[in-house]
């Protein structure tokens, strides 16, 4: 009995002991380590799908729906493509009104670098691959992310790079290659960082593929991106390269008859790269909808954020096929508005406003070499590129005469109508040195109701640079705050 | 059910009744500390009706049944007394000490424990009574103010949430803040706080100073809890059964939100040019587009007065209490048990809001033979609640409260209407959502502690226990086909549901050897040492699917016609511990101790697992020298002084793995960079010395403790802001250090002790100062929990970090803000930001209360207050900004604005089109007191009811939270954390519509047997 006693919790205090060491190793089971993350081709394949997973999950960017700041919504209303709806939630509205400040600003910053970041994983662990027949692929999506993302920062945060306004060696945005936690950069020069954006995109040219379908970038989107970038750039032949080189990949820029589907991603026409979402993707836990900062259903009813400006929807003529495709008629308590009809989703069954970011299209490669050509002279080939266009827009369209201003004009038009609500409004007056002037109509259909607060904002204004939160500067003290902040 | 429990209850309790047999004479004298004796104390025979008092010394004479030889001896003032009646013609000489801070009163430490005369540091031991029958739903909430060093916030007013539990001040940053808390020796899982019976506690100890948290190593850096479950008793009480019963009132503490009224608001709309929608169609009949052009405005607003609507009330309503418990107890010479049932229902202050609890309980212990012992306890619960959205928008019905505009109409308004109610401009309308988009869940809690104590030889004791907790937690949420939400979010009626929930398990296995022996009388000596093992294991789903049919019951996912997201998740931690303690004491008079624990823990990097803390303390009881024994107004004095180490490992389960994380893009698996990861990372560390001085005197009538802390922590466990073109804002690090050091301070005093008549008062206060003394790299960091508060080195911890209002441009009625140089501008992008020196921690909290009793009637009065506190009122920033006029209703005080004839007005020019503007303009003094609880009962006399076999009847009345005072805050300052949405974790940075306080009233009594 006394063995008894003492045996029974010798045993228990040695079990005790001995059973626990290993289990102080706890694995997670929905994520790899790093450095296990980088083998096969397979996990190279899963990490560039991570780039894309990136954008969708950048709250304040890509997949942003009226936070700023959101890409398919907040360049036109920071512009004059879009009025606040006086009987909306009032959302965005310091960014309407230009009121933004340090501490209240947006967070797209470290949003665009996490994708960054994503896409210098895979440029680092490149060599894991040896001599795979997929690496070029996988550097080239990395390498074209990588740039893609770099010109939109430089394009929110920075002074443009050409035109009458141009600063080229004014603060850029740090162009980032490296995973280093460790590394801080400065903002280098504007054009420090067009030159490595152009640099990897040229790259990236020659290693991507042609077909990685349009929800990925691929070889014309490279390109088209080039186009974008060389315009902003002012290197207007270069531009018209590589739009020449997209567009012989893919030149169709959506027929009449499937354009109103690409709104409602029935068809893939027209569009050269765009960021999927599907209806099971969250963020913090929601669903993403990139069209809740436009319009929401109420009741029978829609309830807009921003609609159309008058002065814009007056520039759709009836014979348009954007009329219906873009503008929405909407009533809400008694008033008519014109709302957006971009983003208001796929229907059958899937959720209001959830549809991809279609975030590059033929059409505004064809509008980038339209308007490079015009500028070096070549007004015959900018007004093909032009009509190529608006045959495929207007009913009945007969082919164009103008030449001279009046041809420049019609391009710089046939963009703001082409592209409005994507995202691009703002950065063509900026490129351009241009002011926002905004109309003086209200935001009912028949232009009455409430008028814009601000009207205008000169060119060159200190507000056409975006601050840069506070706090990000604080953490790394080599960033400089851009001016008037 | 509750019948049946109850007819139940009174069948046991009549059945246990003995016939009485042959009885025999007891005589006895009470007497007190001093020897004297005491009048009008109570002498029971325990399981028999018998009963008498003592006379004017103290003696009495009493017929004792046979079979029930024990006496229960009980008299104001004084702890009870259980005694075994022993035949015989000596009389008895029965000896009680006064109740408060009785020197024998035994303290739960870790793994063992004390007395109040051989405890070293400063324990704060909260008894039964500040648990019995408060009308809360959580235990958490009934220590406010009842423990010194101890700050008690609620997390918000739900029904049955959990308070934020601060001990000695905020001691981390980015790791946890709150204390461990451990019940019956097993530390709990966070379910626990919600699924204990607070009447199930028999008493709850506050472990602060070093020389007792340092045996939890790890994880004794925040304080630890240690509560303690009721037993049977004494040995050989027969069973008593008692029953409790209450039912009451809860509604929305008041605050001082004065809104606009019907005709005010409409009148602001207009003089700020705004036409709301529902004028818009009134004045489009006749060919207006604005409120502004209508030549008489009240053609139209006279046409909305049909709709003028009270929002509070229709959403607000009433709250009902109602609370049943049974329990049974006692014990025989070998076996000792308790065993309870509980059933609590409170219907929260909101539509569609309520908490459930039904709990049952069993102790048991069996004393085998003298050197076998064996036990167990299962717990086991389970919670149903209603739950109302805690978001900043729309869903959210304590935001309605103030949003809704009073010309809003509830129900059909015409043209905006949705299933029959009006949308309003929000545009929701929470009362249809409240009914079409019920959100529920269901927590059930197990938890089960299995024993086996040894006495191989004399003195030693090994003892191995098996704690188990067992959690599932479900809830659903719905949106119905059609509502005004789903209409929002799928544009056709289309309906959507989710479930989530998850599943805990947790086990705690100690094995300790204690050996205690006392060598010539006078050198005791107690050693300890074991060790532990805990592993916790948790996974977590959540499915949703759209598509549902009209039928309200049908709910499941496979009646959704297409699935939506699914996610599962799995984490798992391990901790494995060995400590040690020894004990060592002389003659009573000088006590010292010396804990040591290392703890291995799969939180941290792979070479940074492990951690040792130590800890010492030394005391001296001044009573027990003959120099003191002589002065007998000093009753009892001690001394004592600790110094120790602790650690935190309150962070993620994988925050040291840098890791990618695998998500779907375009329905293909991707993988990205999810966790940042640091390979170094390890214990945050925690140096806390104390001392203080624990006194009674004449006979304990005034007693009170003082105590000093200082508690340094280093190695912060700190979210330390990187470069944001590295991908990652921040990476968690062993940086920095803080320190929190303060006074603590309580009191008691027996005004009277007479024969009928008892009157204490007491109180504690406790001064906590709060500083950081290093940062990473010295920058200012931002707290993403709070939007507005610093990390500032030399500052307390979250310092608000805001503009500084300036008042008013008398000229032209701009806003002003104060520049660097002390000038104003009205420019706000040249506004400077300041680190105030304010915070949301109070600097100085505590409580104080007064008991009286007169022969039955008893009266208890609790309060409780802080201050020093600063809070960002997000609340009332909305009701008094202009840019709201759009949506929302506003506060009467935004009329007063600028205008050319009312220059001195207290708000800038009313401008719609203006911002929001953060400033300190809506940073508000927290200082609070609060009548927490008042309790009038009365206890009716024995004589009386043992005619009807029962023992005692009480009856009562309280009321809680029944009035306080906020001079400086609007709204009521107990500001736990903000709506969930916004991510505003933080105690007391934010008041932002989350669930309100209420006010309970409450009768009820309680019948033992």
């Amino acid at each position: 009995m006394r063995k008894i006693k003492i045996i029974i919790p010798l045993c228990l205090m040695l079990a005790g002991m001995v059973a626990c060491r290993k289990d102080l190793v706890q694995d997670p089971t929905n994520a790899v380590p790093v450095e296990q993350a980088f083998s096969t081709v397979n996990d190279f394949e899963m990490a560039a799908l991570g780039v894309y997973f990136e954008m969708v999950h950048s709250s304040e960017y890509l997949g942003a729906q009226d936070d700023p700041i959101a890409w398919m919504l907040t360049p036109d209303l920071l512009a004059d493509n879009l009025i606040s709806q006086q009987t909306g939630r009032g959302s965005q509205r310091t960014f309407g009104n230009w009121q933004y400040s340090a501490s209240n600003t947006s967070g797209m910053f470290a949003d665009a670098y996490s994708i960054i970041r994503a896409a210098n994983g895979i440029l680092e662990h490149i060599d894991n691959l040896g001599q795979a027949p997929e690496r070029a692929n996988y550097e080239g999506e990395a390498l074209a992310a990588r740039a893609m993302v770099h010109f939109d920062l430089l394009r929110v945060y920075a002074k443009p790079v050409s035109g009458p306004r141009a600063d080229p060696g004014a603060p850029g945005v740090p162009y980032v290659m490296t995973t280093d936690l460790k590394d801080a950069p400065d903002r280098g020069t504007v054009k420090g960082t067009y030159d490595n954006i152009v640099a990897d995109l040229i790259k990236a040219a020659e290693l991507i593929n042609e077909k990685n379908g349009v929800g990925r970038l691929n070889k014309a989107a490279v390109y088209g991106l080039l186009s974008r970038v060389y315009l902003y750039g002012g290197a207007w032949q270069q531009c018209i390269d590589a739009a020449t080189a997209c567009l012989a990949v893919s030149a169709d820029p959506g027929s009449r008859t499937v354009f109103p589907d690409i709104w409602k991603d029935a068809t893939e026409a027209g569009v050269i790269f765009k960021i999927k979402i599907m209806s099971q993707d969250r963020l913090g836990g929601q669903p993403i909808l990139i069209g809740n900062g436009y319009s929401q259903s109420s009741g029978n009813e829609i309830v807009s954020e921003w609609v159309v400006s008058h002065s814009l929807a007056l520039l759709y003529d009836t014979t348009d096929i954007r009329t219906a495709a873009y503008l929405l008629k909407t009533k809400y308590s008694g008033a008519d508005y014109i709302a957006v009809a971009k983003y208001r989703g796929r229907g059958g069954g899937e959720a209001a406003n959830l549809v991809d970011v279609k975030y590059l299209r033929v059409a505004e490669v064809l509008l980038n070499r339209a308007e490079a050509y015009a500028i070096t002279g070549n007004e015959a080939s900018a007004l093909g590129d032009l009509d190529a266009l608006r045959s495929n827009r207007y009913a009945g369209f007969s082919a164009g005469t103008e030449t001279g201003q009046a041809l420049k004009d019609a391009i710089d038009k046939e963009r703001r109508l082409e592209l409005a609500f994507e995202g691009d409004r703002w950065f063509t007056l900026k490129r351009k040195g241009l002011p926002v002037a905004r109309d003086a109509f209200g935001d009912f259909a028949d232009g009455t109701g409430t008028p814009y607060f601000v009207r205008d904002l000169p060119a060159g204004d200190n507000r056409w640079l975006i601050p840069i939160p506070l706090e990000y500067i604080n953490a790394n003290p080599n960033l400089v705050q851009n001016p008037g902040y | 059910m509750k019948k049946i429990v109850l007819t139940c209850a009174m069948l046991l309790s009549l059945g246990l009744h003995h016939v009485m047999a042959q009885s025999r004479l007891v005589r006895g004298r009470v007497l007190d500390d001093k020897g004297e004796g005491v009048p009008g104390a109570s002498i029971h025979v325990k399981g028999s009706t018998a009963g008498t008092i003592t006379d004017a010394d103290g003696n009495f004479t009493l017929d004792v049944p046979n079979e029930n030889s024990f006496l229960l001896i009980q008299s104001v003032g004084f702890g009870d007394k259980e005694i075994e009646a022993r035949d015989g013609a000596q009389a008895l000489a029965i000896r009680i000490s006064s109740s408060s801070h009785s020197l024998d009163e035994a303290v739960v430490v870790g793994y063992g424990s004390e007395t109040r005369k051989t405890l070293i540091g400063g324990s704060s031991v909260i008894k039964e009574k500040a648990f019995k029958d408060v009308p809360m739903g959580n235990f958490t909430n009934m220590l406010q103010g009842k423990a010194p060093g101890v700050m008690i916030t609620g997390q918000n007013g739900a029904p049955g949430a959990p308070a934020f539990i601060r001990i000695r001040g905020v001691g981390s940053i980015n790791a946890g803040q709150g204390p461990l808390i451990v019940i019956d020796g097993v530390p709990s899982t966070s379910e626990a706080y919600t699924a204990l019976s607070p009447n199930d506690i028999a008493d709850v100890t506050v472990l602060k100073d070093a020389s007792t948290n340092s045996i939890y190593g790890s994880r004794g850096s925040n304080g630890v809890i240690v509560v303690t479950t009721r037993k049977g008793g004494r040995k050989g009480s027969p069973p008593q059964i008692t029953y409790g019963f209450q039912y009451g009132f809860k509604s929305k503490t008041p605050d001082k939100f004065k809104m606009m009224s019907f005709s005010e608001k409409l009148q602001y709309e207009r003089d700020l040019g705004y036409t709301n929608k529902y004028l818009k169609p009134l004045l489009a009949k006749d060919s207006l587009s604005s409120i502004t052009e209508a030549p008489d405005p009240n053609v139209y607003w006279n046409q909305l007065r049909p709709y003028e609507t009270d929002w509070q009330k229709e959403i607000l309503r009433t709250g009902r209490l109602s609370q049943h418990d049974i329990a049974i107890n006692g014990a025989t010479d070998k076996f000792d048990y308790y065993f309870s049932l509980q059933s609590y229902n409170e219907d929260g202050i909101s539509l569609a809001s309520n908490f459930v609890r039904r709990a049952g309980m069993l102790n048991v212990d069996y004393r085998a033979n003298d050197w076998l012992k064996i036990g167990q306890s299962i717990r086991v619960t389970n919670s149903s609640s209603k739950d109302t959205r805690e978001t900043n928008n729309v869903q959210n019905p304590f935001r309605a409260i103030y949003q809704y505009n009073p010309y809003e109409a509830v129900y059909d308004f015409g043209t905006s209407s949705v299933n029959g109610y009006n949308r309003t401009q929000q545009p929701l309308n929470i009362v249809e959502a409240l009914r079409t988009n019920p959100a529920f869940s269901n927590t059930l809690y197990g938890a089960s502690t299995t024993y086996l104590e040894l006495t191989p030889v004399k003195d030693i004791t090994l003892r191995s226990q098996l704690g188990l907790q067992y959690v599932t937690s479900n809830g659903e949420s719905i949106t119905r086909p059609g509502s005004m939400l789903d209409m929002v979010l799928n544009g056709t009626p289309t309906g959507s549901k989710t479930d989530d929930g998850y599943y805990r398990f947790n086990y705690v296995w100690t094995n300790t050897v204690q050996y205690k022996k006392t060598f010539a009388a006078m050198h005791n000596l107690k050693l300890l040492a074991g060790t532990e093992f805990t592993k916790e294991q948790f996974k977590s789903y959540s499915l949703s699917s759209k598509g549902y049919p009209y039928n309200t019951g049908l709910t499941t996912q496979n009646n959704g016609s297409s699935p939506e997201a699914t996610t599962t998740a799995r984490e798992s931690w391990t901790l494995f511990s060995l400590f040690g303690r020894a004990e060592y004491s002389y003659a009573g008079k000088y006590l010292a101790n010396f804990s040591v624990r290392r703890d291995g823990s799969s939180r941290f990097g792979k070479d940074n697992r492990y951690g040792t803390f130590i800890a010492g303390g030394l005391a001296w009881n001044l009573t027990e020298e003959t120099f003191l024994k002589s002065v007998s107004s000093i009753t009892s004095m001690k001394l004592w002084a600790s110094l120790g180490t602790s650690g935190n490992n309150q962070i993620g389960n994988y925050d040291a793995l840098a890791l990618y994380k695998s998500g779907g893009y375009g329905g293909q698996t991707s993988f990205y960079p999810g966790n940042i990861g640091n390979t170094g990372l390890t214990w945050e560390k925690n140096t806390n010395y104390s001392f203080g001085l624990d006194f009674g005197f004449f006979q304990n009538r005034i007693s009170g403790t003082i105590d000093y802390y200082n508690r340094y922590t280093y190695a912060l466990l700190l979210d330390r802001p990187i470069s944001p073109t590295t991908g990652y804002t921040a990476q968690m690090d062993n940086v920095g250090s803080m320190r929190n050091s303060g006074m603590e301070l309580s009191l008691n005093l027996d005004v009277l002790r007479k024969r009928d008549f008892l009157w204490s008062i007491g109180g504690n206060i406790t001064l906590n100062k709060n500083r950081i003394v290093k940062l990473a790299d010295g920058e200012a960091i931002r707290n993403t929990g709070t939007a507005n508060t610093y990390y500032v080195v030399g500052k307390p911890i979250d310092v608000y970090y805001l503009q500084q209002y300036a008042g008013v441009d008398p000229v032209n009625g701009d806003e002003l803000w104060y520049k660097k140089d002390g000038t104003t501008t009205n420019n706000y992008n040249e506004a400077d930001l300041f680190y105030l020196d304010k915070t949301p921690d109070p600097s100085f909290f505590g409580g104080f209360y007064t008991n009286l009793s007169y022969k039955g009637i008893q009266l208890g009065i609790d309060c409780a207050y802080a201050g020093g506190n600063y809070i960002y009122n997000q609340m009332w920033a909305n009701a008094n900004t202009p840019k709201n006029v759009t949506t929302s209703n506003m506060a009467m005080a935004a009329l007063d604005y600028w205008r050319p004839d009312n220059t001195g007005a207290s708000n800038p020019r009313a401008d719609y089109n203006q911002p929001a503007y953060n400033s300190d303009r809506w940073l508000q003094k927290g200082n609070f007191i609060r009548l927490r609880n008042v309790t009038l009962s009365y206890n009716l006399p024995v004589s009386l009811i043992s005619r009807v076999k029962m023992q005692a009847l009480r009856v009562y009345v309280q009321g809680q939270n029944l009035w306080y005072s906020a001079p400086g805050f609007k709204g009521d300052p107990e500001v736990g954390t903000g709506a969930q949405e916004g991510g505003f974790l933080r105690s007391g940075a934010i008041a932002l519509y989350s669930y309100p306080q209420s006010k309970v009233i409450t009768f009820g009594l309680n019948v033992t047997f």
